[in-house]
Protein backbone atom coordinates (compact mmCIF):
# COMPACT_ATOMS: atom_id res chain seq x y z
CA UNK A 1 0.00 0.00 0.00
CA UNK A 2 2.66 2.59 1.32
CA UNK A 3 6.53 2.67 1.24
CA UNK A 4 9.16 4.29 2.21
CA UNK A 5 12.37 3.04 0.45
CA UNK A 6 15.21 4.51 3.15
CA UNK A 7 14.44 7.89 3.21
CA UNK A 8 16.45 10.65 4.91
CA UNK A 9 15.36 13.94 5.98
CA UNK A 10 16.82 17.02 7.20
CA UNK A 11 15.21 20.39 8.57
CA UNK A 12 18.67 22.11 7.34
CA UNK A 13 21.41 20.28 9.01
CA UNK A 14 19.28 18.77 11.78
CA UNK A 15 19.07 15.45 10.12
CA UNK A 16 15.73 13.76 11.65
CA UNK A 17 14.98 10.98 8.90
CA UNK A 18 17.94 8.14 9.07
CA UNK A 19 17.73 5.53 6.48
CA UNK A 20 14.00 5.17 7.28
CA UNK A 21 12.39 1.78 5.57
CA UNK A 22 8.62 0.62 6.06
CA UNK A 23 5.89 -0.81 4.19
CA UNK A 24 2.41 -1.43 5.01
CA UNK A 25 0.43 -3.83 4.21
CA UNK A 26 -3.30 -2.79 2.60
CA UNK A 27 -5.97 -3.29 5.65
CA UNK A 28 -3.35 -3.30 8.39
CA UNK A 29 -3.59 -1.08 11.92
CA UNK A 30 -0.26 0.04 12.59
CA UNK A 31 1.18 2.97 15.14
CA UNK A 32 4.34 4.68 15.25
CA UNK A 33 5.17 5.58 18.81
CA UNK A 34 8.19 7.20 20.48
CA UNK A 35 9.65 9.67 22.41
CA UNK A 36 8.93 13.63 21.76
CA UNK A 37 11.15 14.39 19.09
CA UNK A 38 11.67 11.56 17.51
CA UNK A 39 10.48 11.66 14.25
CA UNK A 40 7.00 11.08 14.54
CA UNK A 41 5.33 13.58 13.20
CA UNK A 42 8.35 14.55 10.18
CA UNK A 43 8.04 10.53 9.32
CA UNK A 44 4.21 11.29 8.64
CA UNK A 45 4.97 14.67 6.80
CA UNK A 46 7.06 12.43 4.27
CA UNK A 47 4.25 9.67 3.71
CA UNK A 48 2.35 12.10 2.52
CA UNK A 49 4.62 14.46 0.82
CA UNK A 50 4.19 17.32 3.02
CA UNK A 51 7.95 16.74 3.19
CA UNK A 52 9.88 15.68 0.52
CA UNK A 53 12.83 13.33 1.94
CA UNK A 54 16.29 14.64 0.40
CA UNK A 55 17.13 10.97 -0.21
CA UNK A 56 15.22 7.77 -0.58
CA UNK A 57 11.81 7.65 -2.29
CA UNK A 58 7.63 7.08 -0.84
CA UNK A 59 5.90 4.76 -2.48
CA UNK A 60 1.98 4.22 -2.75
CA UNK A 61 0.99 0.90 -4.63
CA UNK A 62 4.29 0.86 -6.35
CA UNK A 63 4.47 4.52 -8.19
CA UNK A 64 5.88 7.32 -6.94
CA UNK A 65 4.53 9.19 -4.80
CA UNK A 66 5.93 12.26 -6.57
CA UNK A 67 3.95 10.68 -9.96
CA UNK A 68 0.20 11.37 -8.58
CA UNK A 69 -1.76 14.35 -9.18
CA UNK A 70 -2.96 16.52 -5.99
CA UNK A 71 -6.43 15.14 -6.17
CA UNK A 72 -5.19 12.03 -6.67
CA UNK A 73 -3.03 11.60 -3.93
CA UNK A 74 -5.80 13.14 -2.01
CA UNK A 75 -8.45 10.49 -2.74
CA UNK A 76 -5.83 7.80 -1.72
CA UNK A 77 -4.97 8.95 1.37
CA UNK A 78 -6.48 11.72 4.06
CA UNK A 79 -4.21 13.22 6.80
CA UNK A 80 -5.55 14.29 10.28
CA UNK A 81 -2.62 16.51 11.25
CA UNK A 82 -1.22 17.34 15.08
CA UNK A 83 -1.96 21.16 14.94
CA UNK A 84 -5.47 22.75 13.56
CA UNK A 85 -5.41 26.25 12.37
CA UNK A 86 -8.28 27.96 11.73
CA UNK A 87 -8.68 32.28 11.04
CA UNK A 88 -11.98 32.38 9.81
CA UNK A 89 -14.90 30.02 10.98
CA UNK A 90 -16.69 27.73 9.00
CA UNK A 91 -19.54 25.87 10.72
CA UNK A 92 -18.84 22.20 11.02
CA UNK A 93 -20.75 20.77 7.95
CA UNK A 94 -18.60 23.19 6.14
CA UNK A 95 -15.49 22.28 7.18
CA UNK A 96 -16.66 18.13 7.14
CA UNK A 97 -18.27 18.91 3.61
CA UNK A 98 -14.05 20.11 2.09
CA UNK A 99 -13.28 16.77 2.40
CA UNK A 100 -15.44 15.86 -0.65
CA UNK A 101 -13.00 18.59 -2.84
CA UNK A 102 -11.06 15.82 -4.05
CA UNK A 103 -13.71 13.96 -5.59
CA UNK A 104 -15.61 16.88 -7.50
CA UNK A 105 -14.30 18.74 -10.40
CA UNK A 106 -14.25 22.42 -10.68
CA UNK A 107 -17.05 24.01 -10.50
CA UNK A 108 -19.25 20.87 -9.02
CA UNK A 109 -21.81 21.14 -6.95
CA UNK A 110 -21.95 18.40 -3.61
CA UNK A 111 -24.58 15.72 -4.52
CA UNK A 112 -27.12 14.36 -2.73
CA UNK A 113 -24.39 11.65 -2.24
CA UNK A 114 -21.40 13.45 -1.17
CA UNK A 115 -23.90 15.32 1.53
CA UNK A 116 -24.96 11.35 2.60
CA UNK A 117 -21.54 10.67 3.04
CA UNK A 118 -21.05 14.24 4.98
CA UNK A 119 -23.99 12.92 7.47
CA UNK A 120 -22.53 9.37 7.63
CA UNK A 121 -19.06 10.34 8.95
CA UNK A 122 -20.53 13.13 11.38
CA UNK A 123 -22.33 10.80 12.89
CA UNK A 124 -19.68 7.97 13.06
CA UNK A 125 -17.74 10.44 15.55
CA UNK A 126 -20.19 11.39 17.52
CA UNK A 127 -20.37 15.26 16.32
CA UNK A 128 -23.59 15.24 13.79
CA UNK A 129 -25.20 17.50 16.65
CA UNK A 130 -22.83 19.81 16.73
CA UNK A 131 -22.87 20.79 12.96
CA UNK A 132 -24.40 24.18 13.21
CA UNK A 133 -21.68 25.20 15.43
CA UNK A 134 -18.87 27.03 14.12
CA UNK A 135 -14.75 25.83 14.62
CA UNK A 136 -14.54 28.34 16.91
CA UNK A 137 -16.90 27.60 19.55
CA UNK A 138 -16.26 23.94 20.39
CA UNK A 139 -13.72 21.90 22.35
CA UNK A 140 -9.98 20.73 21.63
CA UNK A 141 -11.26 17.65 21.45
CA UNK A 142 -14.55 18.29 19.07
CA UNK A 143 -12.57 20.05 16.66
CA UNK A 144 -10.33 16.46 16.54
CA UNK A 145 -13.07 14.62 15.58
CA UNK A 146 -14.41 16.95 13.15
CA UNK A 147 -11.02 17.07 11.56
CA UNK A 148 -11.23 13.20 11.97
CA UNK A 149 -14.70 13.16 10.46
CA UNK A 150 -13.52 15.52 7.22
CA UNK A 151 -10.86 12.72 6.37
CA UNK A 152 -13.49 10.04 6.20
CA UNK A 153 -15.35 11.83 4.16
CA UNK A 154 -12.34 11.64 1.95
CA UNK A 155 -13.21 7.99 1.28
CA UNK A 156 -9.62 7.36 1.18
CA UNK A 157 -7.47 4.02 0.94
CA UNK A 158 -5.26 5.11 3.69
CA UNK A 159 -5.38 7.73 6.59
CA UNK A 160 -3.09 8.94 8.49
CA UNK A 161 -3.24 10.33 11.52
CA UNK A 162 -0.99 12.40 13.87
CA UNK A 163 -1.78 12.62 17.64
CA UNK A 164 -5.62 11.56 17.18
CA UNK A 165 -6.49 11.12 20.62
CA UNK A 166 -4.27 13.51 22.18
CA UNK A 167 -7.09 16.31 23.28
CA UNK A 168 -9.91 13.77 23.49
CA UNK A 169 -11.98 12.65 26.94
CA UNK A 170 -11.51 8.86 28.30
CA UNK A 171 -14.80 7.88 26.13
CA UNK A 172 -13.62 9.56 22.84
CA UNK A 173 -9.96 8.52 23.21
CA UNK A 174 -11.62 4.88 23.05
CA UNK A 175 -14.76 5.78 20.17
CA UNK A 176 -12.17 7.31 17.48
CA UNK A 177 -9.77 4.23 17.66
CA UNK A 178 -12.77 1.67 17.58
CA UNK A 179 -13.89 3.56 14.90
CA UNK A 180 -10.55 3.00 13.17
CA UNK A 181 -10.22 -0.50 13.71
CA UNK A 182 -13.92 -1.06 12.60
CA UNK A 183 -12.92 0.72 9.54
CA UNK A 184 -10.32 -0.95 9.22
CA UNK A 185 -11.75 -4.38 9.27
CA UNK A 186 -14.78 -3.44 7.39
CA UNK A 187 -13.97 -1.36 5.13
CA UNK A 188 -10.04 -2.48 4.68
CA UNK A 189 -9.10 1.29 5.33
CA UNK A 190 -5.31 1.55 6.26
CA UNK A 191 -4.53 2.83 8.83
CA UNK A 192 -1.22 4.56 10.14
CA UNK A 193 -1.62 6.68 13.31
CA UNK A 194 0.81 8.19 15.92
CA UNK A 195 0.28 7.31 19.77
CA UNK A 196 1.66 8.55 23.20
CA UNK A 197 -0.18 6.05 24.98
CA UNK A 198 1.57 2.81 24.65
CA UNK A 199 -1.39 0.10 26.18
CA UNK A 200 -3.80 1.95 23.46
CA UNK A 201 -1.25 1.34 20.46
CA UNK A 202 -0.82 -2.49 21.74
CA UNK A 203 -4.62 -2.99 22.23
CA UNK A 204 -5.61 -1.51 18.87
CA UNK A 205 -2.74 -2.51 16.34
CA UNK A 206 -1.48 -5.23 14.25
CA UNK A 207 1.97 -3.48 13.81
CA UNK A 208 3.50 -1.23 15.93
CA UNK A 209 6.99 0.79 14.63
CA UNK A 210 9.04 2.53 17.40
CA UNK A 211 11.32 4.99 16.86
CA UNK A 212 14.16 6.65 18.55
CA UNK A 213 16.17 9.48 17.00
CA UNK A 214 15.14 9.27 14.18
CA UNK A 215 15.53 5.88 13.43
CA UNK A 216 13.28 3.13 13.50
CA UNK A 217 14.76 0.90 16.12
CA UNK A 218 11.86 -2.14 16.41
CA UNK A 219 9.18 -2.99 14.12
CA UNK A 220 6.63 -5.86 14.51
CA UNK A 221 3.57 -7.18 16.41
CA UNK A 222 2.79 -5.22 19.99
CA UNK A 223 4.18 -8.49 21.78
CA UNK A 224 7.84 -8.12 20.02
CA UNK A 225 8.30 -4.16 20.00
CA UNK A 226 6.70 -4.12 23.79
CA UNK A 227 9.81 -5.41 25.51
CA UNK A 228 10.85 -3.49 28.93
CA UNK A 229 14.38 -3.94 27.49
CA UNK A 230 13.11 -1.61 24.11
CA UNK A 231 11.36 0.40 26.09
CA UNK A 232 13.92 1.36 29.09
CA UNK A 233 16.61 1.68 26.13
CA UNK A 234 14.38 4.05 24.49
CA UNK A 235 12.54 6.00 26.77
CA UNK A 236 14.98 5.60 30.12
CA UNK A 237 11.59 4.35 31.74
CA UNK A 238 11.89 1.65 34.09
CA UNK A 239 8.46 -0.58 33.18
CA UNK A 240 7.06 -3.73 33.41
CA UNK A 241 5.35 -5.52 30.72
CA UNK A 242 2.32 -8.24 31.41
CA UNK A 243 1.26 -10.39 29.10
CA UNK A 244 -2.20 -11.66 30.77
CA UNK A 245 -5.18 -11.29 30.25
CA UNK A 246 -3.71 -8.68 27.54
CA UNK A 247 -0.31 -6.84 26.91
CA UNK A 248 -0.15 -4.13 29.08
CA UNK A 249 2.80 -1.48 30.00
CA UNK A 250 3.41 -0.56 34.18
CA UNK A 251 5.66 2.58 33.77
CA UNK A 252 7.43 1.81 37.57
CA UNK B 1 -32.03 19.33 3.00
CA UNK B 2 -30.89 21.76 5.04
CA UNK B 3 -28.17 22.85 3.07
CA UNK B 4 -30.95 23.14 0.67
CA UNK B 5 -32.68 25.68 2.49
CA UNK B 6 -29.19 27.74 2.74
CA UNK B 7 -28.58 27.56 -0.86
CA UNK B 8 -32.42 29.50 -1.23
CA UNK B 9 -31.95 31.84 1.16
CA UNK B 10 -28.78 32.90 0.10
CA UNK B 11 -29.86 33.37 -2.82
CA UNK B 12 -33.07 35.85 -2.44
CA UNK B 13 -30.10 37.38 0.22
CA UNK B 14 -28.00 38.36 -3.14
CA UNK B 15 -31.44 39.13 -5.18
CA UNK B 16 -32.40 41.30 -2.87
CA UNK B 17 -28.94 43.05 -3.01
CA UNK B 18 -28.93 43.39 -6.19
CA UNK B 19 -32.24 45.28 -6.47
CA UNK B 20 -30.81 47.44 -3.92
CA UNK B 21 -27.62 47.70 -5.73
CA UNK B 22 -30.18 48.58 -9.32
CA UNK B 23 -32.41 51.25 -7.41
CA UNK B 24 -29.19 52.69 -5.41
CA UNK B 25 -28.10 53.19 -9.19
CA UNK B 26 -30.88 55.57 -10.35
CA UNK B 27 -31.14 57.27 -7.37
CA UNK B 28 -27.80 58.46 -7.70
CA UNK B 29 -27.67 59.29 -11.42
CA UNK B 30 -30.22 61.78 -9.92
CA UNK B 31 -28.64 63.34 -7.33
CA UNK B 32 -25.72 65.64 -7.75
CA UNK B 33 -25.06 69.45 -8.22
CA UNK B 34 -27.97 69.65 -10.87
CA UNK B 35 -31.25 67.60 -10.00
CA UNK B 36 -32.07 65.40 -12.62
CA UNK B 37 -35.59 63.45 -12.37
CA UNK B 38 -36.03 59.97 -12.01
CA UNK B 39 -38.65 59.66 -15.49
CA UNK B 40 -35.94 62.08 -17.30
CA UNK B 41 -32.76 59.63 -16.31
CA UNK B 42 -35.18 56.74 -17.80
CA UNK B 43 -35.44 58.36 -20.50
CA UNK B 44 -32.32 59.61 -21.39
CA UNK B 45 -30.34 56.05 -20.54
CA UNK B 46 -33.04 54.14 -23.18
CA UNK B 47 -32.56 57.00 -25.79
CA UNK B 48 -35.75 57.81 -25.47
CA UNK B 49 -35.00 61.80 -25.02
CA UNK B 50 -36.58 64.44 -27.55
CA UNK B 51 -34.78 67.65 -27.19
CA UNK B 52 -38.03 69.17 -26.46
CA UNK B 53 -38.63 68.01 -23.21
CA UNK B 54 -35.38 67.48 -21.89
CA UNK B 55 -32.47 69.66 -21.67
CA UNK B 56 -29.51 68.55 -24.06
CA UNK B 57 -27.01 69.38 -20.85
CA UNK B 58 -28.97 66.68 -19.12
CA UNK B 59 -28.64 64.47 -21.46
CA UNK B 60 -24.42 64.75 -21.38
CA UNK B 61 -24.33 64.48 -17.79
CA UNK B 62 -26.24 61.61 -17.11
CA UNK B 63 -24.81 60.16 -20.38
CA UNK B 64 -21.21 61.28 -20.23
CA UNK B 65 -20.67 61.80 -16.35
CA UNK B 66 -23.03 60.21 -14.18
CA UNK B 67 -23.02 56.88 -15.56
CA UNK B 68 -19.83 56.24 -16.42
CA UNK B 69 -18.38 57.50 -12.73
CA UNK B 70 -21.80 55.08 -10.97
CA UNK B 71 -20.82 52.32 -12.59
CA UNK B 72 -16.61 52.78 -12.32
CA UNK B 73 -17.88 53.09 -8.68
CA UNK B 74 -19.42 50.45 -8.60
CA UNK B 75 -16.76 48.31 -10.48
CA UNK B 76 -13.92 49.48 -8.14
CA UNK B 77 -15.81 48.81 -4.63
CA UNK B 78 -16.72 45.51 -6.14
CA UNK B 79 -13.13 44.49 -6.87
CA UNK B 80 -11.55 46.03 -3.99
CA UNK B 81 -13.38 44.19 -1.89
CA UNK B 82 -12.91 40.82 -3.60
CA UNK B 83 -9.57 41.47 -4.09
CA UNK B 84 -9.61 41.55 0.40
CA UNK B 85 -11.30 38.67 0.46
CA UNK B 86 -9.44 36.98 -1.61
CA UNK B 87 -5.69 38.32 0.27
CA UNK B 88 -7.43 37.58 3.85
CA UNK B 89 -7.84 34.29 3.21
CA UNK B 90 -4.44 33.49 1.39
CA UNK B 91 -2.27 34.84 3.97
CA UNK B 92 -5.15 33.36 6.89
CA UNK B 93 -5.05 37.11 8.41
CA UNK B 94 -8.05 38.92 9.00
CA UNK B 95 -5.90 42.59 8.65
CA UNK B 96 -4.81 42.03 4.87
CA UNK B 97 -6.37 44.46 2.43
CA UNK B 98 -5.80 44.59 -1.44
CA UNK B 99 -2.83 47.26 -0.65
CA UNK B 100 -0.89 44.40 1.44
CA UNK B 101 1.91 44.06 -1.64
CA UNK B 102 2.33 47.69 -1.35
CA UNK B 103 0.30 48.58 -4.17
CA UNK B 104 -0.84 51.87 -2.61
CA UNK B 105 2.37 53.36 -1.25
CA UNK B 106 3.69 52.22 -4.91
CA UNK B 107 0.79 53.61 -7.03
CA UNK B 108 1.25 57.07 -4.96
CA UNK B 109 5.00 57.27 -5.99
CA UNK B 110 4.43 57.13 -9.08
CA UNK B 111 1.18 59.68 -9.12
CA UNK B 112 3.62 61.89 -7.00
CA UNK B 113 6.08 61.50 -9.57
CA UNK B 114 3.84 61.97 -12.22
CA UNK B 115 1.82 65.60 -10.43
CA UNK B 116 5.34 66.92 -9.23
CA UNK B 117 6.83 66.74 -12.82
CA UNK B 118 3.95 67.73 -14.66
CA UNK B 119 3.72 64.99 -16.71
CA UNK B 120 0.64 65.32 -19.55
CA UNK B 121 -0.98 63.86 -22.49
CA UNK B 122 -2.91 60.40 -22.12
CA UNK B 123 -2.15 56.79 -22.72
CA UNK B 124 -4.68 54.55 -23.37
CA UNK B 125 -7.30 56.50 -22.71
CA UNK B 126 -5.46 56.84 -19.19
CA UNK B 127 -4.10 60.55 -17.76
CA UNK B 128 -0.34 60.12 -17.19
CA UNK B 129 -0.32 60.33 -13.49
CA UNK B 130 -2.21 57.07 -13.56
CA UNK B 131 -0.03 55.56 -16.20
CA UNK B 132 2.59 56.18 -13.84
CA UNK B 133 0.60 55.07 -10.94
CA UNK B 134 -0.04 51.78 -12.57
CA UNK B 135 3.86 51.36 -13.27
CA UNK B 136 4.72 52.36 -9.74
CA UNK B 137 1.94 49.59 -8.14
CA UNK B 138 3.33 46.99 -10.70
CA UNK B 139 6.98 47.49 -9.86
CA UNK B 140 6.16 47.23 -5.71
CA UNK B 141 4.61 44.42 -6.57
CA UNK B 142 7.54 42.42 -8.56
CA UNK B 143 9.65 43.76 -5.42
CA UNK B 144 7.36 42.61 -2.93
CA UNK B 145 6.63 39.36 -4.67
CA UNK B 146 10.72 38.95 -4.86
CA UNK B 147 11.26 39.55 -1.33
CA UNK B 148 9.32 36.87 -0.23
CA UNK B 149 10.17 34.35 -2.36
CA UNK B 150 12.47 31.41 -0.89
CA UNK B 151 13.26 28.63 -3.79
CA UNK B 152 10.30 28.71 -5.97
CA UNK B 153 8.13 29.14 -3.33
CA UNK B 154 6.61 32.41 -1.66
CA UNK B 155 5.97 32.70 2.09
CA UNK B 156 2.85 34.59 2.91
CA UNK B 157 4.22 35.80 5.91
CA UNK B 158 7.60 37.24 4.06
CA UNK B 159 4.76 39.02 2.12
CA UNK B 160 3.76 40.67 4.69
CA UNK B 161 6.64 41.84 5.88
CA UNK B 162 7.94 43.19 2.95
CA UNK B 163 4.85 44.65 1.86
CA UNK B 164 5.15 46.90 5.28
CA UNK B 165 8.45 47.49 4.80
CA UNK B 166 8.51 48.99 1.05
CA UNK B 167 5.10 50.58 2.32
CA UNK B 168 6.80 52.48 4.66
CA UNK B 169 9.79 52.86 2.56
CA UNK B 170 7.79 54.54 0.06
CA UNK B 171 5.43 56.73 1.88
CA UNK B 172 8.95 58.14 3.81
CA UNK B 173 9.49 58.87 0.10
CA UNK B 174 6.53 60.66 -0.53
CA UNK B 175 6.24 62.70 2.15
CA UNK B 176 9.82 63.90 1.68
CA UNK B 177 8.57 64.74 -1.97
CA UNK B 178 5.75 66.51 -0.47
CA UNK B 179 8.24 68.46 1.78
CA UNK B 180 10.52 69.59 -0.90
CA UNK B 181 7.44 70.57 -3.24
CA UNK B 182 5.04 72.00 -0.89
CA UNK B 183 3.41 73.73 -3.37
CA UNK B 184 1.59 70.56 -5.27
CA UNK B 185 0.69 69.31 -1.41
CA UNK B 186 -2.94 69.60 -2.57
CA UNK B 187 -3.13 67.53 -5.21
CA UNK B 188 -0.70 64.59 -3.73
CA UNK B 189 -3.13 64.54 -1.27
CA UNK B 190 -6.19 64.64 -3.33
CA UNK B 191 -4.76 61.76 -4.85
CA UNK B 192 -3.89 59.13 -1.85
CA UNK B 193 -7.31 60.03 -0.66
CA UNK B 194 -8.93 58.64 -4.06
CA UNK B 195 -11.32 60.34 -6.26
CA UNK B 196 -14.10 58.82 -9.39
CA UNK B 197 -14.40 62.49 -10.52
CA UNK B 198 -12.03 61.73 -13.58
CA UNK B 199 -14.06 58.89 -14.46
CA UNK B 200 -15.16 57.94 -18.15
CA UNK B 201 -16.05 55.85 -20.36
CA UNK B 202 -12.80 55.21 -21.45
CA UNK B 203 -11.72 54.55 -18.07
CA UNK B 204 -14.22 52.12 -17.22
CA UNK B 205 -13.13 50.53 -20.84
CA UNK B 206 -9.73 49.72 -19.29
CA UNK B 207 -10.91 48.19 -16.05
CA UNK B 208 -13.92 46.62 -17.10
CA UNK B 209 -12.26 43.20 -18.30
CA UNK B 210 -9.60 42.50 -15.87
CA UNK B 211 -12.10 43.33 -13.27
CA UNK B 212 -14.69 40.75 -14.92
CA UNK B 213 -12.26 37.95 -16.00
CA UNK B 214 -10.10 38.19 -12.51
CA UNK B 215 -13.68 38.22 -10.17
CA UNK B 216 -14.49 35.47 -12.25
CA UNK B 217 -11.34 33.56 -12.24
CA UNK B 218 -11.69 33.91 -8.59
CA UNK B 219 -15.31 32.99 -8.33
CA UNK B 220 -13.90 29.51 -9.91
CA UNK B 221 -11.28 28.58 -6.78
CA UNK B 222 -13.74 29.65 -4.35
CA UNK B 223 -13.33 26.13 -2.87
CA UNK B 224 -9.77 26.30 -2.84
CA UNK B 225 -9.92 29.14 -0.96
CA UNK B 226 -11.83 27.96 1.39
CA UNK B 227 -9.34 24.60 2.51
CA UNK B 228 -6.63 27.51 1.98
CA UNK B 229 -8.31 29.08 5.14
CA UNK B 230 -8.06 25.75 7.50
CA UNK B 231 -4.20 26.26 6.68
CA UNK B 232 -2.35 25.56 4.25
CA UNK B 233 -1.21 21.21 5.13
CA UNK B 234 -4.61 20.83 5.44
CA UNK B 235 -5.45 22.58 2.21
CA UNK B 236 -2.65 20.30 0.32
CA UNK B 237 -4.23 17.04 1.95
CA UNK B 238 -7.00 17.54 0.63
CA UNK B 239 -5.28 17.78 -3.05
CA UNK B 240 -5.34 21.74 -3.52
CA UNK B 241 -2.16 22.44 -5.53
CA UNK B 242 -1.26 25.15 -3.03
CA UNK B 243 1.59 26.71 -4.19
CA UNK B 244 0.13 27.13 -7.86
CA UNK B 245 -2.67 28.10 -6.60
CA UNK B 246 -1.10 31.42 -4.03
CA UNK B 247 1.40 32.07 -6.87
CA UNK B 248 -1.92 32.58 -9.29
CA UNK B 249 -3.98 34.65 -7.24
CA UNK B 250 -1.35 36.53 -5.61
CA UNK B 251 -0.24 38.10 -8.74
CA UNK B 252 -4.02 38.85 -9.70
CA UNK B 253 -5.30 39.78 -6.94
CA UNK B 254 -2.14 42.53 -6.99
CA UNK B 255 -2.88 43.30 -10.60
CA UNK B 256 -6.15 44.10 -9.72
CA UNK B 257 -5.55 46.39 -7.35
CA UNK B 258 -3.24 47.99 -9.50
CA UNK B 259 -5.94 48.77 -11.80
CA UNK B 260 -8.25 50.09 -9.24
CA UNK B 261 -5.60 52.69 -8.03
CA UNK B 262 -4.54 53.49 -11.01
CA UNK B 263 -8.39 54.86 -12.01
CA UNK B 264 -9.53 56.21 -8.59
CA UNK B 265 -6.52 56.87 -6.40
CA UNK B 266 -5.87 55.19 -3.55
CA UNK B 267 -9.62 54.01 -1.35
CA UNK B 268 -9.20 52.50 1.97
CA UNK B 269 -11.17 50.99 4.11
CA UNK B 270 -13.47 49.36 1.70
CA UNK B 271 -11.09 46.02 1.05
CA UNK B 272 -10.82 45.82 4.69
CA UNK B 273 -14.09 45.75 5.84
CA UNK B 274 -16.79 44.69 3.21
CA UNK B 275 -15.17 41.15 3.58
CA UNK B 276 -15.60 40.81 7.62
CA UNK B 277 -19.26 42.46 7.03
CA UNK B 278 -20.21 39.81 4.64
CA UNK B 279 -18.60 37.40 6.74
CA UNK B 280 -20.13 38.22 9.13
CA UNK B 281 -23.89 38.39 7.25
CA UNK B 282 -23.19 34.93 5.34
CA UNK B 283 -20.26 32.74 6.83
CA UNK B 284 -17.05 32.04 5.48
CA UNK B 285 -18.24 30.06 2.39
CA UNK B 286 -16.03 31.79 -0.59
CA UNK B 287 -18.63 30.35 -3.07
CA UNK B 288 -20.89 32.98 -1.29
CA UNK B 289 -18.84 35.42 0.34
CA UNK B 290 -16.89 36.52 -3.36
CA UNK B 291 -20.29 37.21 -5.09
CA UNK B 292 -21.84 38.79 -2.03
CA UNK B 293 -18.52 40.97 -1.43
CA UNK B 294 -18.51 42.53 -5.21
CA UNK B 295 -22.17 43.50 -5.27
CA UNK B 296 -21.82 44.29 -1.51
CA UNK B 297 -18.66 46.43 -2.05
CA UNK B 298 -20.06 47.98 -5.16
CA UNK B 299 -23.21 49.04 -3.65
CA UNK B 300 -21.32 50.66 -0.35
CA UNK B 301 -18.35 52.42 -3.05
CA UNK B 302 -21.58 54.07 -4.81
CA UNK B 303 -23.18 55.19 -1.49
CA UNK B 304 -19.85 56.87 -0.50
CA UNK B 305 -19.12 58.71 -3.91
CA UNK B 306 -22.62 59.29 -4.54
CA UNK B 307 -22.08 61.02 -0.80
CA UNK B 308 -18.89 62.52 -1.54
CA UNK B 309 -19.89 64.40 -4.39
CA UNK B 310 -23.63 65.85 -2.91
CA UNK B 311 -22.93 66.51 0.65
CA UNK B 312 -20.79 69.89 -0.30
CA UNK B 313 -22.39 71.80 -2.67
CA UNK B 314 -19.17 73.68 -3.31
CA UNK B 315 -16.68 71.25 -3.64
CA UNK B 316 -16.16 67.06 -3.96
CA UNK B 317 -15.06 65.54 -0.78
CA UNK B 318 -12.45 62.85 -1.48
CA UNK B 319 -14.17 59.67 -1.56
CA UNK B 320 -11.44 57.75 1.06
CA UNK B 321 -12.38 59.95 3.43
CA UNK B 322 -16.26 59.17 3.01
CA UNK B 323 -15.43 55.28 3.41
CA UNK B 324 -13.83 55.46 6.73
CA UNK B 325 -15.66 58.44 8.40
CA UNK B 326 -18.98 56.88 7.91
CA UNK B 327 -17.79 53.03 7.02
CA UNK B 328 -15.96 53.08 10.06
CA UNK B 329 -18.61 53.56 12.49
CA UNK B 330 -21.00 51.26 11.20
CA UNK B 331 -18.77 48.00 10.68
CA UNK B 332 -17.35 48.98 14.81
CA UNK B 333 -21.58 49.00 15.70
CA UNK B 334 -21.77 45.66 13.65
CA UNK B 335 -18.27 44.03 15.75
CA UNK B 336 -20.28 44.77 19.11
CA UNK B 337 -23.34 43.69 18.03
CA UNK B 338 -21.99 40.62 16.69
CA UNK B 339 -19.57 39.88 19.35
CA UNK B 340 -22.10 40.10 21.80
CA UNK B 341 -24.29 37.77 20.10
CA UNK B 342 -22.00 35.36 19.32
CA UNK B 343 -21.00 35.16 23.42
CA UNK B 344 -24.64 35.18 24.18
CA UNK B 345 -25.13 38.47 25.96
N1 LIG C 1 9.82 22.84 11.13
C1 LIG C 1 10.89 22.36 11.77
N2 LIG C 1 12.08 22.99 11.62
C2 LIG C 1 13.18 22.50 12.24
N3 LIG C 1 13.20 21.44 13.04
C3 LIG C 1 12.05 20.77 13.25
C4 LIG C 1 10.83 21.20 12.61
N4 LIG C 1 9.85 20.37 12.99
C5 LIG C 1 10.41 19.46 13.81
N5 LIG C 1 11.74 19.69 13.96
C6 LIG C 1 12.68 18.88 14.75
O1 LIG C 1 12.65 17.57 14.24
C7 LIG C 1 12.67 16.62 15.28
C8 LIG C 1 11.53 15.65 15.11
O2 LIG C 1 10.32 16.37 15.24
P1 LIG C 1 8.90 15.66 15.08
O3 LIG C 1 7.89 16.72 15.11
O4 LIG C 1 8.93 14.75 13.91
O5 LIG C 1 8.82 14.81 16.43
P2 LIG C 1 7.64 13.92 16.98
O6 LIG C 1 8.17 12.54 17.13
O7 LIG C 1 6.42 14.08 16.18
O8 LIG C 1 7.44 14.55 18.43
P3 LIG C 1 6.10 14.71 19.30
O9 LIG C 1 5.93 13.42 20.02
O10 LIG C 1 6.45 15.78 20.25
O11 LIG C 1 4.98 15.05 18.41
C9 LIG C 1 12.63 17.39 16.57
O12 LIG C 1 13.93 17.38 17.11
C10 LIG C 1 12.23 18.79 16.19
O13 LIG C 1 12.90 19.71 16.99
MG1 LIG D 1 4.54 14.96 16.53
Amino acid sequence: MIKAERINFSYGNQNVLKQVELAVEKGCFISVIGPNGSGKTTLLKNLCRLLQPQSGEVKIDALSIKAYKPKMLAKKMAVVHQEIQNTFDFNIHEVVLMGRYPHLKALQNESAEDLKIVEKTMHLTGIHHLRHKSMSTISGGERQRVMIAKALTQEPDLLLLDEPISHLDLKYQLEVLKLCKSLNREKQLTILTTLHDINLAARFSDVIILMHHGEIVKVGPPAEVLTSELIRNVYEVDVTVIHEPHLLVIPH
Amino acid sequence: MEIQLKRRNNFIKITLLLAVLVIMAIFAVTQGNVKISVPDVVKITLGLDDSTTIKASHSFIVMQVRIPRILLSLLVGGMLSVIGTIFQALFRNPMADPYVMGVSSGAAFGATIGILFGVGGTFLGMGMVSMLAFIGAMITILCVYQLARVGGKVSTTGILLAGIVINALLSAAISFLMILFHNEIDRIVTWTMGSFGAASWEQLGLIFIPAIVGVGYMMTHARELNAMVMGEDEARALGVSVDRLKKVLLILASLLSAFAVSVSGIIGFVGLIVPHFFRMVFGSDHRVLIPVSFLGGGLFMLVCDTLARSLLNSMEIPVGIITALFGGPFFLMLLQKHKRRSEGI
